[in-house]
This record gives C-alpha cells, sequence and structure tokens, in this order.
C-alpha cells in the first residue's frame, strides 16, 4: 500500500511532475487545442534553441521546417488521434533545420472533448546522417557488385556472355517459358583453321579474329538472343523463339557475314576468315538444352567434316530421325 | 499381337500365364507409371500432363528431385520442383526416370528379401544395361536415347516375377547357378522351362507398355547372338552382353570370376559408345550406383571392386583374410 500511496503522491506533486518533465531526453511539448504552446519542457531547448518565452503561447508551426511539414502533422494527427516517430523537418533558432522523430497524441477529456496535444520530440539529425551515409555507401557496393558480376558473367576479350552464364540465362528463359515448349533454337559456332591463323600471324591477331565473329554475332542477332563464347574459338547463340528453320537462317546469315568481315592485319593486308556451325532447336530436335546442345555439337562436326564454312542442321549420315520427331 | 517368338508348350503356356497373373496380383503398378508409360510424348501438352501426373506422388516427386540434385546428372543449377526438372532434364528423360523407379517400388515386396539372388544386383545389373543402352542409343541414334534406357532397366524383369510367383522353382534355378556352375538360362530353362524374356514381355504387354519396348524385353537373348544393331531389341541385347562382360552380372556377383563372365562377341558400335564416356565402364558402374541410390533411398549392396588398382588389392586382402 505504501508504494500506490507514494505513486499518488508522485503523480499530484506538481514539483516532482516538473522535475520528471525537465530530467527527460526528449522534448516535450503540450499543446492547447489549437495548437498554441503551453507547455515547453525536457530537453526542447537544447534541441531547438528557443528559450520557454519565445514560444510559449505562439503555435508548434515555429518548430517546424516549413508549412508542408506542420500540416502533415496536423492532418495526421487530427485522423489518427496520435502518430508515433514520425519523421519531419523540424527547425532550431536561427532556422537550421534538423529531422526530428516525432510521436504525438491528442489529449482528451472524459467527455471526448480536445483539451491539446503532447509531442515528444526526439532529435534524428544524426541517425538520418548515418542512413544517408549506409544508403549511398550501398549504392556504391551496387555499383560495384554490378560491375564483378558483369566481369564474371562476361568474357574479357569479346564482351560476350561466358559459357556457364550463357547457359544459365538460356535456363533462365526456357524455365520462364514454361512447359509448353515454345520454340528455342541454339547454334554452335567454331572457327575455321584457327590454330593455323594464330600460328602464322600471332596471338594479337588471333583474339581480333575472335573479337571480330563476337562482332559478327552480337550484330546478326536480335536483342533477346544470348550469345556467349562457349570455349577457345567456339561461340554459342541461344534464339528463344526461334524453331529449326529461324535458327539455320541466323547461322547462315552469321556465316555470310563473318566471311565478308575481313580482319586487317596491315594496310594493304587483311585476313579472310570463316566459321562452320551447327543447330537445333527445342522441341523438333531435342527435348532439354543439354540435348540440344550436345546435338548442335555433332552438327558442327559434321559441318567441319564436311569442308567447314558451312551450316549444318541435320544430323550426319543424313539421318531425319531426331528432327523429324 | 502374338509375342512369343518361339510357340511354347501347353504347360509352358499355363506356367507363364500363372507367373504373369500372381505378379501383377502382388506387384500393382502406381497409377503415376502407367499414366506415365501412356503418355503421348508428341503432343505439346504431354510436357504439362507429365509434370502433373509427377507431382501428384509425392515420394516419387521427391526422388526425381533427389536425383536431379545429384552428381547423376551433375546440373549446376538446383532444380527445386517437377516442372524445372521436365525443361531442364528433358521430358523423356523425367519419363523414363518414372517409369524405372515406379517398377523398382512395385518389387520392393518382403517376399523377394531372401539370400540367393541378390535384388540389389539385380537392379544393378538393369540400371547399367539400361545406361549402356542410352550410350549405343545415342551412338547409332537408332532409338531415343530414354527409351533406351527403359528397356535397358526393365529387360531382365521376368526373373523378378518368376521369382515373386514360383519362390521355391526359382530358388532351384539359383541353386543350380550357384552350386552346380550352370548358366543362369539354362538352369531356368530346365526348371520353368519357360525363359523369363516372355515373363518379362507377357509383363510388360499387361502394363500397357509401347510394343517396342515389349518386343525388346523378348528379344533380348537371340539364338544367334548380336552381329549388327538394327533395332532397339539388339541393342538392349548387346548391352546386356557388354554388361555381363565386365562381370556385371544380373543378380550374382561373377566380377571377380572371369570364367563366369559372358565372352560373346559385341558389335563394335558398343564400345565406341562406352568409350566416349570418360572413365568407360568404371563411370558407368558408378553411375548406376548413383540412380539406385538415390531412386531407392538407400545404398545398394555392390559388386565387389574390380576397376584399376583398388580392385587387386582389395582382392588380395579379401584372398588373405
Amino acid at each position: 500500500m505504501a508504494e500506490q500511496t507514494d505513486f499518488i503522491a508522485l503523480l499530484t506533486d506538481p514539483d516532482r511532475l516538473q522535475l520528471m518533465l525537465l530530467a527527460c531526453p526528449d522534448g516535450v511539448i503540450a499543446t492547447d487545442e489549437v495548437g498554441v504552446i503551453v507547455l515547453y519542457a525536457g530537453a526542447s531547448e537544447t534541441m531547438f534553441g528557443f528559450q520557454p518565452v519565445e514560444v510559449m503561447g505562439r503555435s508548434y508551426r515555429v518548430l517546424l521546417a516549413d508549412d508542408y511539414s506542420f500540416e502533415r502533422l496536423r492532418d495526421e494527427l487530427a485522423s489518427e488521434g496520435r502518430v508515433s516517430n514520425y519523421e519531419i523537418p523540424a527547425v532550431r533558432k536561427g532556422g537550421a533545420a534538423f529531422s526530428a522523430a516525432v510521436s504525438a497524441a491528442v489529449m482528451r477529456d472524459r467527455y471526448g472533448g480536445t483539451l491539446g496535444h503532447i509531442f515528444y520530440v526526439r532529435d534524428h539529425s544524426q541517425v538520418r546522417e548515418i542512413e544517408d551515409a549506409l544508403r549511398s555507401k550501398n549504392a556504391q557496393l551496387n555499383h560495384l557488385v554490378s560491375k564483378l558480376d558483369h566481369l564474371a558473367n562476361h568474357d574479357q576479350l569479346t564482351g560476350l556472355l561466358r559459357r556457364g552464364s550463357a547457359v544459365e540465362f538460356a535456363e533462365n528463359v526456357l524455365l520462364e517459358s514454361g512447359l509448353d515448349r515454345a520454340d528455342f533454337g541454339v547454334a554452335l559456332f567454331d572457327l575455321d583453321h584457327f590454330k593455323q591463323v594464330n600460328d602464322s600471324y600471332g596471338h594479337l591477331v588471333g583474339d581480333r579474329v575472335l573479337s571480330t565473329i563476337a562482332a559478327v554475332l552480337r550484330r546478326t542477332a536480335r536483342q533477346n538472343d544470348i550469345v556467349g563464347r562457349f570455349g577457345g574459338e567456339e561461340f554459342v547463340a541461344f534464339l528463344p523463339g526461334a524453331d529449326l528453320d529461324a535458327v539455320s537462317g541466323f547461322a547462315e546469315r552469321a556465316r555470310v557475314a563473318v566471311e565478308r568481315a575481313k580482319v586487317a592485319i596491315s594496310d594493304d593486308f587483311s585476313l579472310s576468315i570463316s566459321v562452320s556451325a551447327g543447330v537445333a532447336a527445342i522441341p523438333s530436335c531435342a527435348d532439354s538444352l543439354n540435348e540440344a546442345l550436345r546435338i548442335a555439337d555433332d552438327r558442327l562436326y559434321a559441318a567441319k567434316r564436311a569442308g567447314r564454312n558451312r551450316v549444318v542442321r541435320t544430323d550426319p549420315e543424313g539421318d531425319e530421325q531426331r528432327s523429324a520427331a | 499381337m502374338t509375342n512369343e517368338s518361339v510357340p511354347l508348350e501347353l504347360g509352358a503356356r499355363n506356367r507363364l500365364r500363372l507367373i504373369v497373373n500372381r505378379t501383377t496380383d502382388l506387384t500393382p503398378l502406381k497409377s503415376v507409371a502407367t499414366k506415365a508409360i501412356q503418355l503421348a510424348e508428341d503432343e505439346r501438352s504431354a510436357a504439362m500432363d507429365l509434370a502433373t501426373v509427377i507431382s501428384s506422388d509425392q515420394a516419387l516427386t521427391a526422388k526425381l528431385l533427389k536425383l536431379s540434385n545429384s552428381a547423376y546428372y551433375g546440373y549446376a543449377r538446383r532444380i527445386s520442383n517437377v516442372r524445372e526438372a521436365v525443361i531442364l532434364l528433358g521430358m523423356r528423360t523425367v519419363r523414363s526416370v518414372a517409369i524405372s523407379s515406379a517398377i523398382i517400388d512395385a518389387f520392393k515386396v518382403p517376399e523377394l528379401e531372401r539370400g540367393g539372388f541378390d535384388q540389389d544386383l539385380f537392379w544393378a545389373h538393369s540400371v547399367a544395361v539400361g545406361l549402356v543402352a542410352e550410350l549405343i542409343a545415342r551412338e547409332t541414334r537408332l532409338t531415343r536415347p530414354e527409351d533406351a534406357f527403359t528397356a535397358g532397366v526393365l529387360h531382365d524383369v521376368g526373373k523378378l516375377a518368376m521369382m515373386l510367383a514360383e519362390p521355391a522353382m526359382f530358388g532351384e534355378v539359383v541353386d543350380l547357378v550357384n552350386h552346380e556352375g550352370m548358366k543362369y538360362r539354362d538352369a531356368e530353362l530346365a526348371v520353368f522351362e519357360i525363359g523369363h524374356e516372355h515373363v518379362g514381355s507377357r509383363l510388360a504387354q499387361r502394363w500397357k507398355f509401347p510394343d517396342s519396348l515389349v518386343s525388346s524385353i523378348r528379344d533380348h537373348h537371340p539364338a544367334k547372338g548380336v552381329h549388327a544393331i538394327s533395332n532397339l531389341s539388339d541393342l538392349v541385347a548387346a548391352a546386356d552382353l557388354a554388361c555381363n562382360r565386365e562381370g556385371l552380372a544380373c543378380g550374382f556377383d561373377w566380377t571377380l570370376d572371369e570364367t563366369r563372365r559372358s565372352v560373346a562377341a559385341v558389335p563394335p558400335a558398343v564400345d565406341i559408345a562406352i568409350n566416349k564416356v570418360h572413365g568407360g565402364m568404371a563411370t558407368i558402374e558408378e553411375k548406376a550406383r548413383a540412380f539406385l541410390l538415390h531412386v531407392t533411398s538407400r545404398a545398394p549392396h555392390w559388386y565387389a571392386p574390380h576397376h584399376g588398382e583398388s580392385a587387386g588389392e582389395r582382392a588380395d586382402e579379401a584372398g588373405a583374410a
């Protein structure tokens, strides 16, 4: 019982209440029903810099940075009855704006009439600074990660996707397209006589030849096609939506374009290059990406054996069994 | 369709019917398998139907996903549902896994868990034959590799049916093989008067398997050996011979007993196909083991090690012990 008596004594003792308000680390501000400041206690003075006499009797608008913030807070309070940790631009004496976290409530009497408002204000500027700094660092980090990602996914020499990434992107497209098996073309290209180019003209020329082919393939492909460097002098193109005819047409256009693209070695000499290609399509030749790649590889090999610089779209030995089904 | 290439005696015909009837009573095939078998695979909706059918069976789905994410397929990305498996691994692959797994499941009956004839080795041989058949199909382009796998896995299924329906007679066969040194096939004909290929093909017919599969089971013991591969039956027969040659026998461990290995010649395409695999037959054996591990959810009892140096060492140890 003694404790309860102390508690009531505490609440009814104005001196103690005042001391409690002064000790509050947040700004404690009370207004009357029209928003005129009647209490300005706690950390208010150190936070805002105003003396009590300077703000008592004025609207709490004087503590906020602009009309918009004031109206926002006022309307929110009017409609919700309370706000909690509401971040709002406030202003110190002299006009320096800072970010404040405001919790506030409408005080009502027992009949529901408005007595006024009570605000608890916390200086949020440091938190805001840290948060802003974090955000900008995070943005930088994201940028770096995406750069790294690009480096990891792309071949440095040709700028094309690496093998693993190209296959992964192709799988993503297949997974998105669903089980009813939209057409999907696969073309594998291999530079003809690359070893001779390297041996006769050196690796720098070899690199330029590879870059040239990469550029041709990218130019020939559409926006949604996936073009990658598959290995040494091998390239792959995945063509979403392309059937065997379409992917064969693409490979043939690329083959002709490579044939026409001369690689200049000196002012008066340029090198002619060519590619062989094997093509396959889902679902007409294969029912999975791996199978389609395997078939395209077989056909690429057949193109090599048949004399290079050509596109093969059927299985060796004229066997049409796979493509017919 | 008549499925007997050789007309059978009346008594043998009755026994055949009896064995098949009893087996279908004792080993009801899951509806998933029946549906998967009957799927019209060239229709565009088939892939979706298959995914729906398999997804309805949780146990099968779990096995399929485990297998899909294992070294068996060596797939880099995680496959998390049947739909993804169908798209990434291909519908026919998923279908053949579903059928094989359902049949291995169907024969998981207590009556068969007895000594003499090792069921784990039975499936080890069957899956190895399936894998070799798949490789030969790739090489020769005679049939779809996935269909060859299914046919290989099921080629000896008649043996299990005989064991299940006539345990006493089957015990005699095993006895003759183990103790009298008879060849399995001779012992089987001596005791049952019918070959397991007839039982298997009749069973496959009952399960409504496609005709090519039924005849590949029926004809996998050609009287004159396999000289050329021109259809699924030759292909399975050749794969069977190749596995027996390596000692991966059906139900018996003859890996270390060279005298009992098959010496019949196989067409050159078989060895070309096997040698295209990195590691050859040892890799195929490992794959078969991985397949059974994931499909039966336990490590299968296996052949004595016999590839490379470690096999020799271990054999020596066994000899010394």
